[in-house]
């Protein structure tokens, strides 16, 4: 396994793998047209660390965490997370696995407009027909500071909130791991480091298993260890880097660097109007 | 021009979007196609079988007084005249073995050009005991040729011997009926040589024109006539019969298209709400597009023309798919009628008139969304997020509008349900009542974006038993309350249209058969004819069919009961006929009369009976006066006791014969198999056949109106579907984001069937409440213009739960394939989508 080329994290006694990969692949399309969004990669995720995965658009990292979180089918190897192998479970294994194991945090929040932010947090709950632990509530909330907002409405959060409401719907089941896909992207830098603090907080207090995707080296310098990919590989596994190892490491996958974190998305959105418009 | 091609270009890329507008518009415009195209072909084939029966003649004489063979001799001796022969019609009981019917016997003569019909089988009657059936004839009676049948044209029962089978000229007004043939020589013998024939059919001869031949015709009936009938003589040319034919069947054909043209006004109307709906929905898709292209410089008005072309060309797509169906749909039923053989009857006006309908509905109905669209500003069309927002001013507008529409609805109602109370009368009820109605329709449609909402959390808390999957379903339906609101309303106006019709008709046969058989008690009250007693094997019979309770014979005779009257008299015991009225006879003694209501009589009055022959001739005129009770329990008829009746006839007999019918029996099958017990000589004063002839047509008249309101439900379930259909593209992230936190499939898929249920219930509940007062009110209305008293409330609850069962049951399809759709998608790939 792949994880034999780095050390143990020294403050991670505990080697417990929580989530893991094996010789993971995935192909979109097929023939001339197939692409490799992920190819072979293996990786092991330990409880209670914050990892991050780095890389350009296209890389493969958010099709790697889909796959790590059981929201997207694996073309070839296996996945395994909370001792489950997710390639072998169906769907509807699969979804319970997602709704008891996995918390989500996206760039968008995605929180359902029609419901408010106590609603929202208590979502997977509700789905799994659980009561939530009164005492594992009032701590998640007061550790977010959402105790005053908790009747409010999506539409009535600024990002901030909403994203902290996401957080906490992430963490309200104790999932063994929390996955955040560009959980920063959408939020203003003071804002954005006030999220990261919240993730790390989860980890250090909580001993939460976190796993993140992001373009930006300052986001990723939050987490315990950085995986980077590009072209779909496993590129380095970095422990604990330094900004500057960040920033060789992402330039050295010859792509564009951390300057190109909020255009990413942006693009993607242009592309997207002018698609419909032309359609 | 340039909004024409994006127009194009859009419809092109998203074909489906549409797909709802013009399944409503097809099914509209099918509708109208196929209303008018099938009552023409059927008209048609209904016209050509009357003049089948002039087969090639050139005149038609017409005469009903004078005795066949003179009128026959008459003609023939008119210079031109080639060959005449009669066309009798008789009405005719026909029998074999166990089975009878009705039916009518035609003449054919020995000349082919004369012949009524096609022979299908066997020959042509010669021999006065010899008939043709046809294909009515064989359904009913189960014969072939060579059969032995028993005809009674009322002159006694005469055998015949089945030798031949014509062709039926079918159709939907002219089936079912039994047509026999028969020889001249047949009617001879039925009717004696001195028969009316009635109608005579002419053959020139040939180079003689047929309308030279009308006035010497004419003359030389005439003279062969009593004096006093001359003038009944008519004599045309059967090209003039032919004309006359059509254009009357045309006028028949017209009255009942628009009867048909308001049932497709009502699912156009339903299509047009659908089609508004839609079109929100597919441009609020779209706003994104649409706030582009004003970014780039495109005015309202260039949006609005190239969005209204694409809504003609969509309401033209749906209107030519209907054309096709509704011309697929005449073939269909005339084809099962038989009319197709005399050939289809599409008109251009029944065809083009649809099509500009439809096109014209598609585009008004566009209007709002489109003005909607065009006025968006660039910059908020191109804000990511889009935020429905509601008009609060709208809403205020509503309220006050509605709540006046309510208001004037409500009093114009009770002003026409207490019509006796303020003096109201005759039509001016029925149009209060109308007007009421519209506004109260009108209030409860417009005012459903403020109730709707309303109802659906209502229904929501059924839906907790869900969970929460219950919850959110009920959450997402208040989130677009105009659209779950107009969905709604579709759904409620078909729904409370087909219920209002079903409890109008309901509410009047309760009515008018609750009083119907509280002014004829007995069901079925016979004597016979002849005046002879009943035979007991007659009365064992009768006792042996399914359905009749009670038989009793008693003393029957007919009388003069004063005032010119000549009824039937009963000689009734009061306990025995006790059991066949809804109350016990009023005191009956060897003095009394016990009479009907009737203008000019009081109770007390003396009246005195005179008694008269069985066929109501002059009898041997013995009389007794009595006191007279009056009491529906007389039935029209005269009842004495006993005793009194053997006074007055000098004797007693068992002429009469009185049953009591099961009421939940089926009327139909208990007439018939009564009649078939009794064949013909009996007088029948009781009414059960009329009731359950009555009855039976208003059943059949709600069955067909509500099959014509299906196509409203129809459509409005397009709608539900189609709404559904739209919310899980809008919700698509929603779904995903659902799915990724863990809500299973079947979950995913539930929220949908929740969703429309709870449309289709809450539209249900509220059409089926609406209509059935609208339905009460005309009904009320309606008897309150006929002079009748109180009208009955009845609900018809099989045909209405009904309706209910099937609004609901649609809309549970109407979620299968937008829930497979959300449900398939997997959680990244819906993610994704922006």
């Amino acid at each position: 396994m792949s994880t034999a080329t780095r050390p143990v994290p020294p403050d991670a006694p505990t080697t417990t793998v929580v989530a893991s990969a094996l010789d993971l692949s995935k192909v979109y399309g097929s023939g001339d047209t197939a692409v490799r969004a992920v190819d072979g990669v293996s990786v092991n995720i330990h409880r209670g660390t914050f990892t991050a995965i780095m890389g350009p658009s296209g890389s493969g990292k958010s099709t790697l965490m889909h796959c790590l979180a059981g929201l997207d089918r694996t073309t070839g190897g296996k996945v395994f997370l909370a001792g489950q192998e997710l390639s072998a479970l169906d769907d509807r294994r699969l979804t319970r696995v997602r709704r008891d194991q996995v918390g989500f945090v996206f760039q968008s929040f995605n929180l359902l407009p029609t419901l408010t932010a106590r609603e929202n947090m208590l979502l997977p709950l509700d789905l799994a027909g659980r009561r939530p632990d009164p005492d594992h509530l009032r701590e998640v909330v007061d550790a977010l500071g959402l105790a005053d907002r908790l009747g409010h409405r999506p539409s009535e959060l600024s990002g901030g909130q909403q994203q902290r409401v996401a957080i906490a719907r992430a963490l309200l089941t104790r999932p063994a791991v929390v996955f955040a896909d560009e959980p920063t992207g959408a939020l203003d830098s003071a804002t954005a480091e006030e999220v990261l603090g919240l993730l790390r907080g989860s980890v250090d207090r909580l001993g939460q298993t976190v796993v993140m995707v992001t373009h930006d080296a300052h986001a990723a310098s939050f987490a315990d260890r950085v995986l980077v990919m590009g072209d779909g590989r496993l590129v380095d596994d970095l422990d604990r880097p330094a900004p500057d190892q960040l920033l060789a490491a992402t330039t050295a996958t010859g792509r564009a660097g951390a300057s190109s974190r909020r255009t990413g998305g942006r693009g993607e959105q242009a592309r997207h109007t002018l698609d419909e418009v032309g359609a | 021009m340039t909004s024409l091609r994006i127009a194009l270009a859009e419809l092109r890329s998203h074909p489906t979007r549409p797909l709802a507008v013009v399944v409503a518009v097809a099914i509209s415009v099918a509708f109208m196609v196929a209303s008018v195209a099938v009552v023409q072909t059927e008209f048609h084939a209904s016209g050509t079988a009357m003049t089948r029966q002039l087969a090639d003649s050139d005149l038609v004489v017409e005469e009903y007084t004078a005795p066949a063979a003179d009128v026959l001799t008459a003609i023939g001796d008119v210079p031109g005249v080639a060959t005449v022969e009669p066309s009798y019609r008789f009405g005719a009981r026909v029998s074999a073995g166990e089975r009878s019917t009705t039916a009518t016997v035609g003449t054919v003569g020995a000349d082919p050009r004369l012949h009524p019909a096609v022979l299908a089988e066997g020959r042509w009657p010669s021999a006065p005991d010899e008939v043709t059936v046809d294909a009515a004839a064989v359904d009913v009676l189960g014969v072939a040729p060579g059969a032995q049948l028993v005809l009674d044209a009322g002159s006694g029962k005469r055998p015949a011997t089945v030798v031949g089978r014509t062709e039926t000229v079918a159709g939907l007004f002219g089936g079912g009926n039994v047509e026999l043939y028969a020889a001249p020589a047949w009617f001879d013998a039925v009717g004696g040589a001195g028969g009316v024939a009635g109608t005579y059919l002419v053959l020139a001869e040939p180079g003689t024109d047929p309308a030279t031949l009308v006035e010497p015709l004419r003359q030389a009936v005439a003279d062969v006539v009593p004096d006093a009938e001359s003038g009944s003589v008519d004599v045309r040319t059967t090209a003039e019969v032919r004309a006359e034919n059509a254009s009357s069947a045309l006028e028949g054909a017209d009255l009942m298209t628009v009867l048909l043209m308001v049932f497709a006004s009502i699912a156009m109307l339903v299509g047009a709400l659908i089609i508004a709906n839609t079109f929100t929905i597919v441009l609020a898709q779209r706003r994104r597009q649409i706030g582009l292209l004003r970014a780039v410089g495109g005015s309202a008005g260039q949006l609005r023309t190239g969005l209204l072309a694409e809504a003609a060309v969509i309401g033209l797509v749906g209107a030519l798919v209907g054309v096709a169906v509704g011309i697929g749909v005449t073939a269909v039923v005339a084809a099962w009628s038989g009319s197709i053989e005399t050939g289809l009857q599409v008109s251009v006006p029944g065809t083009v008139g649809p099509v500009l309908a439809g096109v014209t509905v598609t585009v008004l109905a566009s209007l709002a969304a489109v003005g909607r669209a065009a006025a968006t500003s660039p910059m908020e069309a191109l804000r990511p997020v889009a935020t429905p927002e509601q008009g609060r001013r709208a809403t205020v507008l509503r309220v006050v509008v509605c709540g006046l529409l309510a208001l004037l609805g409500t009093g114009l109602a009770a002003v026409a349900l207490n019509s006796r109370a303020v003096g109201l009368g005759g039509e001016l009820v029925l149009a209060v009542a109308i007007a009421g109605a519209a506004a109260l329709s009108v209030a409860v449609l417009g005012a459903a974006p403020l109730y709707v909402p309303v109802l659906v959390r209502g229904v929501g808390v059924l839906n907790r038993v869900f969970g929460p999957v219950g919850r959110m379903t009920t959450a997402q339906m208040g989130r677009n309350p105009a659209r779950t609101a107009a969905t709604c309303v579709a759904l409620m106006l078909a729904v409370g249209v087909t219920v209002t019709l079903q409890t109008g008709a309901a509410t009047t046969e309760r009515t008018l058969i609750g009083d119907i058989a509280e002014r004829f008690p007995v069901d079925f009250s016979l004597t016979r004819d002849d005046g002879a007693d009943i035979p007991l094997e007659t009365v064992e019979e009768l006792r042996a069919v399914d359905g009749i309770e009670r038989v009793m014979t008693l003393p029957a005779g007919r009388a003069d009961v004063g005032g010119g009257y000549l009824s039937t008299v009963y000689g009734v015991e009061p306990g025995a006929a006790d059991a066949f009225l809804p109350e016990p006879l009023p005191t009956l003694d060897d003095r009394t009369v016990v009479l009907s209501p009737r203008e000019g009589l009081r109770a007390g009055d003396e009246v005195t009976l005179t008694t008269a022959a069985p066929d109501g001739s002059e009898g041997d005129g013995a009389s007794a006066t009595f006191t007279a009770v009056i009491s529906h329990a007389a039935h029209g008829n005269a009842l004495l006791t006993e005793q009194a009746f053997t006074e007055l006839f000098g004797g007693s007999n068992s002429a009469g014969l009185w049953l009591d019918a099961d009421p939940r029996a089926d009327a139909a099958r208990v007439v018939a198999d009564v009649s078939s017990v009794l064949g013909s000589g009996y007088l029948d004063v009781g009414v059960y056949q009329q009731s359950a002839e009555f009855a039976q047509l208003l059943d059949a008249m709600v069955l067909i109106a509500t099959g014509l309101l299906g196509a409203a439900v129809l459509i409005s379930l397009v709608g539900v579907g189609n709404t559904l259909a739209l919310s899980v593209i809008e919700r698509t992230r929603e779904s995903a984001l659902l799915r990724a936190l863990g809500l299973q499939r079947r979950q995913l898929r539930l929220m949908l069937l929740l969703e429309a249920l709870s449309l289709a219930v809450v539209s249900a509940v509220v059409g089926v409440l609406a209509g059935g007062f609208l339905g009460w009110l005309g009904a009320s209305a309606l008897m309150g213009a006929v002079g009748q008293e109180e009208a009955v409330l009845a609900i018809s609850w099989p045909s209405t739960l009904g309706v209910v069962a099937v609004a609901v049951a649609a809309a549970a399809l109407a979620s299968v394939l937008p829930g497979r759709r959300a449900a398939t998608a997997p959680p990244v790939a819906a993610l994704a989508v922006e």
